[in-house]
């Protein structure tokens, strides 16, 4: 009974902890960390060393052993009726974030644990905050908790009335599922190739912005994916390059972040 | 005469994008721009797209794009094009359209659109990698022996630990069958062997001769995984075959579609 609510707490834990797959997690973070300063990538190799494989899911680790400080809380970011931060929650995404920076920008006045424990949580959380269903949207009442949807497979035939099932939380998460057998290098070599020249445009702003412009098109999409929507696969298909632009958001502002906070 | 057509995708997983990263590393630096500047991504990454939106209206008819339609061993000519198939059915095979695609892109793709231009490049990508699966190769109901509960060779029943499976089933999922955890890296080490001798006579014809020679290997498969074998069990020499001929047919698709985007886009 204890194995089986073990295991029922982990399939749990997995849904909320990996914003993409592990895989495009660490294209992600591999992607980054190619664009960090000298500084920047020393800090980052002294306590994580060379890869990060690791590192992206840090906190689901944490949780499945039930090691975290933190609740499974921490992946959301909580944004108010005018979707602003809404910081009064300690286990906030952004929260969270902000306070894991600190600790690497005074890492001096840190012991080499927490350093390593914070950017880990950096590298894990930036990837949440720009997946779409990490946000908690006051007044959205269906952002609170995980709700599923449905969407067409085929447009023509004698099919055409067929639907599947799809879960908000893994809709950003299932187009990885695509690409099976990709590597995280070589998620990070097509990230490059393909929004590579995004790099500046993309790393603009602070971490504040990102929430916030991440945030707005999450509200935007809940607008109308709800419980009884049934999304086209033709729109289905069509997301797939917005989450693709997220992932490579979520990695160049991962080095951009870093760099600034370690100079 | 009826053909089956299917929707399942060939080689399963990571095998369309394996196919699409072999073609990758034998482009040459002019048709890797090209590729790069029209659809964006890796040929790696864009490997499965036409099965996502076969689906989609306007790729309504492309369902046939996906298949070889090929002649049973016995009856076989090595040209299909001639008496047996009507020209209708010729038209909707992968073999024709790689080769129609082809030439039109070699001829014209600067006067293209852009996005007719990447699709086309998409498609390619795609149905060379279909065209050499073996399970894509679809055979004449009419040939006989057949089985009662299929009409065509490659949906002929096979098991998977004792559970109902197909051929066709098998191939949609070989990558998972004989290594499971293997990354897209790893099956490259393995798969893309050849020098650039044997490349060049890999590449020598065209589609419809690619296609003639992946029929002859595909009847060899079915003797060495006959009817109702557990592939869950296969032996060790079926295992090697199977593991074989699944290297070879990805190595050849993979060099075929870089010599179709080489000679599309040499300077």
């Amino acid at each position: 009974m204890k194995k089986i609510f073990l295991l029922l707490a982990f399939a749990l834990t997995a849904s909320v902890a990996n914003a993409w797959i592990r895989v495009c997690d660490e294209g992600v973070a591999i992607l980054a960390l190619k664009h960090l300063t000298p500084a920047a990538k020393s800090v980052v190799e002294q306590h994580l060393g060379t890869s990060v494989k690791d590192d992206v899911h840090y906190l689901y680790v944490l949780e499945s052993k039930k090691k975290s400080p933190y609740s499974k809380e921490v992946h959301f970011v909580h944004l108010d009726a005018n979707l602003n931060p809404h910081a009064a929650d300690e286990n906030d995404a952004l929260v969270v974030l902000e306070r894991c920076v600190d600790v690497v920008k005074t890492r001096d006045n840190h012991s080499a644990a927490e350093v390593k424990a914070a950017l880990r949580t950096i590298i894990n959380l930036m990837c949440d905050v720009h997946n779409f269903s990490y946000y908690r949207i006051e007044g959205v009442a269906h952002s609170q908790q995980p709700f599923k949807f449905k969407r067409t497979v085929y447009e023509y035939g004698k099919t055409k009335d067929d639907i599947a099932n799809v879960k908000w939380m893994t809709l950003w998460s299932s187009y990885g599922n695509r690409h099976r057998g990709f590597s995280g290098d070589l998620w990070a070599e097509d990230m490059a190739l393909c929004l590579g020249h995004k790099k500046a445009e993309y790393s603009q702003g602070s971490l504040c912005d990102w929430v916030k412009e991440t945030g707005t098109k999450s509200a935007a999409f809940l607008e109308f994916i709800n419980p009884s929507y049934v999304m086209p696969v033709l729109m289905f298909n069509e997301l797939e390059d917005t989450n693709y632009e997220q992932m490579v958001r979520a990695s160049f502002r991962l080095a951009a972040l870093l760099n600034s906070t370690i100079q | 005469m009826l053909f089956v057509t299917t929707r399942a995708m060939a080689w399963g997983g990571p095998g369309h994008s394996i196919i699409g990263y072999i073609a990758e590393n034998h482009l040459t630096p002019a048709a890797k721009e090209k590729c790069h500047h029209y659809i964006r991504h890796t040929l790696a990454y864009e490997a499965s797209w036409m099965d996502h939106w076969r689906y989609c209206k306007g790729f309504n008819g492309t369902a046939h794009w996906h298949i070889g339609y090929a002649y049973p061993e016995r009856q076989y000519t090595g040209d299909f094009r001639d008496q047996f198939l009507k020209q209708e059915s010729v038209r909707k095979s992968a073999a024709y359209r790689i080769n129609e695609f082809h030439n039109e892109l070699r001829g014209s793709y600067k006067e293209m659109p852009d996005s007719i231009v990447a699709n086309k490049i998409r498609f390619l990508i795609h149905m060379l990698g279909d065209m050499h699966c073996p399970a894509h190769v679809a055979i004449p109901v009419e040939d006989k022996p057949t089985y009662d509960e299929t009409t065509v060779y490659n949906r002929y029943r096979l098991y998977r630990n004792g559970k109902k499976s197909s051929y066709h089933n098998m191939w949609d999922t070989v990558t998972s069958l004989l290594f499971p955890k293997r990354m897209i890296p790893e099956w490259i080490e393995e798969v893309d062997t050849y020098n650039d001798k044997q490349r060049e006579k890999i590449c020598q014809g065209d589609a419809n001769d690619w296609l003639a020679a992946t029929t002859k290997d595909v009847f060899r498969s079915y003797k060495q995984i006959p009817r109702d074998t557990d592939i869950a069990k296969l032996s060790d020499k079926q295992r090697e075959q199977l593991t074989n001929l699944t290297y070879k047919q990805m190595a050849y698709a993979g060099y075929r579609l870089a010599y179709i985007l080489n000679d599309i886009f040499k300077e």
